[in-house]
């Protein structure tokens, strides 16, 4: 079976010379959540912007669903990835809420009539409903970072490509996010410093420091290797401190 | 829905229900039309001839306002800051056109020049009072897409919504660093010091809007966007659009034939 992503010896480096990512080998399969942790500078964004072809691997493999990027035409790849950066000012660009949302299945061939269908529910699955004609510098930090993720749901891309998703958001954006993402089909891969959001949405986790992948491994194992959280930077959150994998597994299936 | 932007667009009236493809087309048409004059009135205007069409043409600009039920004080409002240029075409025309001069008073004053420039103010004014329903009726993206399907270029188009999207992101960001700068202490006087802050300051900005703009540009790739403009806004023409069309043309083409023969 073709993985969602697979990422071969993926090496990159900024014309400043900074070694950004440096041999980083992964895969995610269809459906799967996997978490990239790691401390600020690790090279977690440059990965996802090398992922979504944003930017051009020195060395290296990428291919989405099987398809890789050529110089011609990258909507055939980008079309299975539902990237959502870290900056959604950047990602809502558009004079209203349903141009933003639309704009993806407009341009992926989505046809007309089946656009106004999806905007609407990507919407309702975000919790924003009727903010449709909202100007996108009108909306919170917490809506703005609910409406970035409609703008790619609405193409229903098989991978969603998560930067920080749970930044700015209340507790209750919060769990709504946690269980949006523990329902969905599609895949993730999600970039966060929050290793609660990290432990309750992926079953998997890469830890990245200096550009390189440190260590991989189930969430809950990650999660209570505390030495190896330490020596990258990385905290176990208060919550889960002294908590053993058993633990924390009857935790999860706790919360269902 | 920009609440300074987009005040007017919510109302109810005939023109607000125009279809903003034809409403843009009759109202430019028009406002081309009010900018032209008869030949030779720069040098010789006549009062008898060139101020009743130049009073007819405010009249219909007033006409269209009204129709949009749009509140007349706040449209002057918004003029405001053309009209004190006006004015002072109003009183630099009469003192310094060339020609035969009255004396008021002490100053020397020509009525033809202050004709001509009475002409020019009534004129402009004209202008200016129907650029208010043609981009104040509608939502102005709205009125951005009629213009694209009117054939506008969509790089432009694109331009102005962008610029209309991001305006008030940098405006937000100034004053917060405006706010930053002041809570250090700093205060602006006509100084250098000034001068090489405030340089500082929008260089920061301009720097920070190339790189926004390329993580813009990424955003757009990676839903798909090849260089073409999309949009789903659907306008479809009813005769009461046309009707509307002819008759305030109609009426334009009239006052041009009066002002031109």
């Amino acid at each position: 079976m073709t993985a969602a992503v697979s990422v071969s010896h993926l090496s990159y480096t900024y014309p400043d010379g900074r070694n950004a990512v440096t041999d980083v080998t992964f895969t995610v399969e269809k459906g799967e959540a996997v978490g990239v942790i790691g401390p600020n500078g690790a090279g977690k964004t440059t990965l996802f912007l090398l992922v979504t072809g944003l930017l051009s691997p020195e060395h290296g493999e990428i291919t989405v669903c099987g398809k890789s990027y050529t110089e011609r035409d990258d909507r055939e790849v980008r079309r299975h990835l539902g990237f959502v950066p870290h900056e959604t000012e950047d990602q809502l660009f558009s004079a209203t809420l349903f141009d933003d949302v639309a704009f993806g299945p407009l341009n992926f061939g989505v046809p007309r009539e089946a656009v106004r269908a999806r905007v609407e529910e990507a919407l309702r699955k975000v919790g924003l409903s009727g903010y449709e004609e909202r100007v996108p510098h009108h909306l919170s930090s917490g809506e703005r970072r609910r409406a970035a993720l409609a703008t790619v749901l609405s193409y229903e891309p098989d991978v969603l490509v998560l930067d920080e998703p749970s930044n700015d958001l209340d507790p209750r954006g919060r769990t709504e996010l946690v269980r949006f993402l523990r329902a969905t089909h599609q895949g993730r891969i999600v970039a966060s410093c929050d290793l609660e959001f990290i432990l309750r949405t992926c079953d998997r986790v890469l830890v990245m420091d200096s550009g390189r992948v440190i260590a991989g491994g189930t969430t809950i194992d990650i999660l209570c290797n505390r030495s190896l959280l330490d020596a990258h930077g990385l905290e176990v959150p208060l919550g889960l401190r002294g908590r053993t994998s058993d633990q924390l597994r009857e935790l999860l299936e706790a919360e269902g | 829905m920009h609440p300074e932007i987009d005040r007017f667009a919510h109302l109810d009236s005939l023109v607000h229900r125009w279809d903003p493809r034809w409403k843009l087309a009759c109202l430019f048409l028009l406002m081309l039309s009010m900018g032209l004059e008869r030949p030779g009135t720069r040098d010789h205007p006549s009062w008898e001839a060139d101020l009743p069409p130049a009073l007819g043409c405010l009249g219909l600009s007033i006409a269209i306002v009204l129709l949009a039920r749009l509140p007349f004080a706040v449209v002057l409002t918004r003029l405001r800051g053309v009209a004190w240029f006006l004015g002072i075409v109003l009183v630099i025309f009469p003192l310094t056109y060339p020609g035969e001069k009255i004396v008021i008073g002490f100053v020397p004053v020509s009525s033809t020049g202050f004709l001509v420039a009475l002409l020019m103010v009534l004129r402009a004014f004209s202008i200016l009072l129907l650029a208010i329903p043609a981009f104040g009726t509608s939502r102005f993206d709205v009125t951005m897409k009629a213009l694209w399907r009117l054939r506008f270029p969509a790089p432009l188009v694109q331009i102005i919504l962008f610029t209309y999207r991001y305006v008030f992101v940098y405006w937000a960001q100034l004053r917060r660093m405006l706010i930053a700068s002041r809570a250090r202490g700093f205060h602006p006087r006509p100084d250098l010091r000034t001068l090489r802050v405030a340089g500082n300051g929008l260089g920061v900005l301009l720097v920070g809007s190339i790189e926004r703009t390329q993580r813009i540009h990424g955003a757009m790739k990676c839903r798909g966007f090849f260089g073409t403009f999309r949009t789903l806004e659907e306008f479809r023409t009813r005769f009461a659009d046309v009707a509307l069309f002819s008759v305030i043309l109609g009426a334009g083409v009239l006052l041009l034939l009066w002002r031109l023969l």
